[in-house]
């Protein structure tokens, strides 16, 4: 019997073996025991460098749209976990990946971060496999109960209070755009924050400026966040970007019935229409 | 440096009822950039443009407000003015402060405090806008009309006449539509065949004229002067050069139990052989002996050759060797400048099921139960010389001549609650005519009509309807019928009769129901097909309900006759001289012009090239198909990155992908960022906010 993170070698080795890919990227050892950090496989020979365990944190997709890592290769695998692979559907449908050039180890972690918990590499091979296994399997345990209340929690705020709580929350922002570096939605070439003629949004870490970035940054996201939670995971001031970010998503679901990343034909309801769509919200 | 003129309009008591105009010119003067700001009674008399035209002249304004109404009304106007006095027009705004300000408030001060921001809005665009040049499409002299009715025959003939050429689609085996089952046609009983007939002939003979029976529209797209159209050519099974017309076939094809679609199914037992039916047709078929062409198709789904793959019956009569199995669908593409839509109608039919409509139906009427409860089409048919029974009014039970025939109006139409809302319009008058030429026929029998309001406006309509009261003793009765039944024989009809406050029951021999018109069954998918809206009974909707009728919201798609709304042949054959002229308008120049207000996308300095990361929302939410891939390539040719494109013949500058694009990839001429930041900028400037 070989180990899950044996299976996840030899797949890796597979697809480098078979010169399907040009590169893996994968998780490797980090600099402590509960860390990981991404590697690139090149070799097969290499392939063990890479590691499964509950520490494997990162969503890899934000690699997937570096051009950078695109142009020296052009065909590349990525170990994703359940939500990344939400990502890989989403950026196929916004034509920033290739499909033919991606490949998948989906890999699943039932308690990311507790070293105790049970980490499997998914059977399904092909994205249209991983997509049937998404909907039946991950779609009713992708939103814990946990995750649910803080956003219900906010929700039942007296609206004077919320708006008070955001702007303390966004106050300690220091324009760092972490959030934005982690985020694989986030792959634009020229940012909105950057652009000065006319500018927008206010660039320095002021209270106002840092509103308006963090409120274009979750409406960017509507309907595409695949709750991965990088950017919460990842800003240093511990701003809690996914209450946020979830909030939005349970607007696009109660209203258009959509969830972002499951089904690489089924549109973002900000670029569809169907005769159908709600429009109770239309006064 | 700015030179802004700012001209503000009273538009008589409208606006200057409410804001103090004399107030805001001053206020308006104060505002940096202004050098020039007055008030005036009507800016749009000739007086008031003068003035602008020669403040542009003598302050050599660099930009133009006029505070009035809406820019619907007079933007053209005013911008004409402005390039007349040497001023590019789309230096021109308007800030509307009479729809947005003095109709909707009270208050006169907070209505001029308001009035004046608006003002300065504008004033801040104006800063921003630059000059723009209106765009120039070159224009394919062709059109395509869809549907050959009486609606898209004349709109083929008027432009052909006008010296221009025409592809007419239809989709069925022949042309004439509707108009070619009526018997005839009110208000002047004229045969609605013999005055149909000419133009269908005029339209197979015309040089100008390509028609395309049998066919379909597949796909359009392009823009106006230049859609390209596919359409699908339906395998015939019938060779068109080999056909002579000689019919044979259809004397020996042995599949002859087919309800006729031209007969609006409706069978009449053989009064010569009682166990026989009159109505059907056979398999290899043309519509009726006028059809246009005059040669057969095989309707695959009931030939014997087809669904048993015996007989072969026709290709062995047939002389020329016309009769081909193995023909199947082709696709055409047509360049195409213009396109009238003249798809018509359907009457809610009793010859289908009426479980197959989105609506309730009327089970108490026994609709579409018992054979001698017919629809208005299938009593034309009965009356018509070229119906089944030869023009013998007969009922469908029993092949008897009918003595008490009663007529229902509003079947579905006017109905909140199991059918439409709205009228069907022809119902009234064909109800009418159909008494009136039933009395003709049958001259002891006896007409019952049950009407909510009998609609006869139109020259000499309600002269019309009355001379089937007066004249040919319709007894008409103001009410609704509740119920159907048979009983002896014959159906029982019980209804009321409000004007005398009572309930009446008439023993019937045949009752016909005026049952609504409701748009084609595909009329939802065409217009998707050609981007046009529809309304929430699907039928097409035209660009203005008053100025542009004719016109759909798509600029170079037309609309003519039913497939627009109810009407009448005169009125559907005035509809389509309409579209016909407009077409024949956009034809008259080799050019055309249009407004520059399209998106564009932005380009960037290497190494990003553009802005745009080709995410495609915007491709996706384009209601007119406008955005294009391009590629951006390096000096080797190979690609750097594939980013959108506006093909400006087709934007219609609405700006659903600039508000979809999340990095500002793209925006709209006219509406970009910078003037859109100013607007919002000057917003409460004067509060400190
Ligand atoms: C019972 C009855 C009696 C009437 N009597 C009178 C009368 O006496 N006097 C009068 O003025 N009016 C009368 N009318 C009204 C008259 O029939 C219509 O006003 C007229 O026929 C409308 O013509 P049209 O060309 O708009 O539509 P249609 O006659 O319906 O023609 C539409 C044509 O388009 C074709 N088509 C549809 N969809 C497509 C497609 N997707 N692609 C290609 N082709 C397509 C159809 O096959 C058809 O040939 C009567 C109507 C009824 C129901
Ligand atoms: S082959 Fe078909 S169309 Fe021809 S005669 Fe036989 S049944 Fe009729
Ligand atoms: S402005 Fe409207 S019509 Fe023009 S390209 Fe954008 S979405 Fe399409």
């Amino acid at each position: 019997m070989s180990t899950p993170e044996q299976e996840l070698r030899e797949r890796a080795r597979e697809l480098l073996e078979g010169d399907e890919v040009d590169v893996v990227v994968g998780y490797g050892q980090g600099n402590r025991p509960d860390r990981t950090t991404p590697v690139f496989v090149t070799a097969a020979a290499a392939a063990d460098q890479l590691v499964l365990n509950p520490f494997c944190r990162n969503d890899l997709a934000a690699w997937l749209t570096r051009k950078d890592l695109r142009a020296k290769f052009p065909r590349m695998a990525i170990v994703a976990k359940e939500p990344d692979i939400r990502a890989v559907v989403v950026l196929i449908q916004e034509t920033q990946i290739d499909p033919g050039a991606v490949r998948v180890i989906g890999v699943r972690i039932d308690r990311p971060g507790d070293p105790d918990s049970p980490c499997t590499v998914l059977p399904q091979t092909t994205l249209d496999e991983l997509q049937q296994h998404l909907r039946d399997d991950f779609q009713p345990r992708a939103l814990t109960a946990e995750q649910l209340g803080a956003v219900e929690k906010l929700e039942q705020l007296p609206p004077a209070e919320r708006w008070a709580y955001w702007r303390k929350q966004f106050d300690k922002c220091l324009r760092c755009y972490a959030c934005r570096s982690g985020c694989p939605m986030c792959y634009c070439d020229q940012c909105i924050a950057q652009m000065n003629q006319p500018q927008w949004l206010d660039t320095s870490a002021h209270p106002l400026g840092n509103m308006a970035w963090n409120i274009t940054r979750a409406f960017h996201l509507a309907g595409r966040c695949i709750n991965c939670g990088e950017c919460e995971r990842v800003c240093p001031v511990d701003i809690p970007l996914m209450a946020l970010n979830r909030f939005l998503a349970r607007q696009v679901r109660d209203q258009f019935d959509f969830q972002a990343g499951y089904d690489v034909e089924e549109y973002q309801p900000f670029a569809s229409w169907k005769p159908d769509d709600n429009e109770d919200f239309i006064l | 440096m700015s030179r802004i003129g700012v001209f503000i309009c009273h538009c008589g008591e409208n606006i200057g009822g409410v804001v103090h105009c004399d107030q805001m010119a001053e206020a308006l003067a104060e505002h940096p950039g202004v050098v020039v700001s007055v008030d005036y009674k009507y800016m749009c008399s000739d007086p008031g443009q003068n003035l602008i035209k020669e403040a542009i002249e003598k302050h050599k304004l660099t930009g133009v407000v006029v505070s009035a109404c809406s820019p619907r009304m007079h933007e053209p106007t005013f911008r004409t003015a402005c390039a007349e006095a040497g001023l590019n027009p789309f230096l021109c705004e308007m800030a509307n402060i009479r729809e947005h300000c003095s109709w909707v408030h009270a208050d006169r001060d907070e209505a001029t405090r308001k009035a004046i921001e608006l003002c300065r809005m504008m004033v801040e665009k104006v800063k921003n806008n630059q000059q723009l040049q209106p765009i120039h499409v070159p224009i394919t002299k062709r059109a395509l009309v869809i549907g050959g009715g009486i609606a898209g025959i004349q709109a083929a003939l008027d432009i052909a006449n006008a010296g221009h050429e025409v592809v007419l689609v239809e989709r069925d085996a022949s042309i004439g539509g509707h108009m070619l089952q009526l018997s005839e046609t009110f208000p002047t009983l004229d045969c609605s065949q013999c005055i149909l007939t000419p133009r269908m002939v005029e339209v197979a003979r015309h040089p100008k004229i390509t028609l395309m029976t049998w066919c379909e529209v597949e796909k359009v797209d392009g823009y106006i002067g230049n859609f390209e159209v596919t359409v699908r050519k339906k395998a015939r099974s019938v060779d068109m050069e080999k056909c002579t017309g000689c019919g044979a076939c259809m004397l020996k094809c042995p599949s002859k139990k087919i309800p006729s679609e031209f007969n609006a199914g409706i069978l009449i037992p053989d009064p010569e052989n009682p166990r026989k039916k009159l109505g059907y047709r056979t398999a290899i078929y043309t519509p009726c002996p006028q059809s246009v062409p005059n040669k057969p198709v095989i309707d695959r789904a009931n030939c014997i050759k087809f669904t048993k793959g015996k007989c072969g019956v026709c290709a062995k009569i047939c002389p020329t060797g016309a009769v081909d199995y193995e023909q199947e669908d082709e696709l055409v593409v047509e360049q195409i400048g213009a396109i009238v839509v003249a798809t018509g109608y359907q009457v809610w039919s009793v010859a289908k099921a009426a479980q197959d409509y989105p609506y309730i139906g009327y089970g108490e009427y026994g609709y579409g139960t018992h054979p001698d409860i017919i629809d208005g089409l299938q009593f034309e048919r009965l009356l018509s010389a070229s119906g089944p029974t030869g023009g013998k009014v007969m009922r469908p039970s029993d092949g008897k001549e009918p003595e008490t025939v009663v007529f229902l109006s509003c079947v579905g139409s006017r109905d909140n609650e199991k059918g439409f809302t709205y009228c069907s319009k022809i119902c009234c008058m064909y109800l009418a005519k159909h008494a009136m030429l039933y009395q003709h026929k049958v001259h002891h029998g006896q007409t019952f009509n049950f009407y909510m309001d009998i609609r006869a406006g139109g020259k000499t309509y309600d002269e019309f309807s009355r001379r089937t009261i007066e004249d040919d003793g319709c007894i008409y009765l103001r009410g609704r019928v509740s119920r159907i039944y048979p009983r002896d024989g014959k159906l029982v009809v019980q209804g009321a009769d409000t004007l005398s406050n009572a309930q009446v029951e008439v023993e019937a021999d045949l009752v016909v129901l005026a049952t609504a018109m409701i748009p084609q069954p595909d009329a939802e998918e065409l217009a998707q097909k050609l981007r046009i809206p529809y309304d929430k009974d699907r039928f097409l909707s035209e660009a203005h309900p008053k100025l542009r009728p004719v016109e759909s919201q798509t600029a170079g798609v037309y609309l003519a006759g039913t497939c627009q709304g109810p009407r009448d042949i005169p009125e559907t054959v005035a509809q389509a001289s309409g579209a016909a002229s407009k077409v024949s308008a956009l034809f008259s120049a080799d050019e055309l012009e249009r407004e520059p207000m399209v998106a564009e996308v932005h380009r960037a300095a290497p190494p990003i090239f553009s802005i745009c990361f080709g995410c495609f929302f915007c491709e996706r939410v384009c209601p007119y198909g406008a955005i294009e891939r391009e590629e951006i390539t390096a000096r080797d040719g190979s690609v750097i990155k594939t980013v959108a494109k506006v093909n400006e013949g087709l934007c219609a500058g609405c700006g659903l992908c600039a508000a979809s694009c999340r990095a500002n990839a793209i925006t709209l001429k006219g509406f970009n960022d910078e003037q859109m930041f100013a607007v919002v900028n000057a917003i409460g400037e004067e509060e400190g906010f």
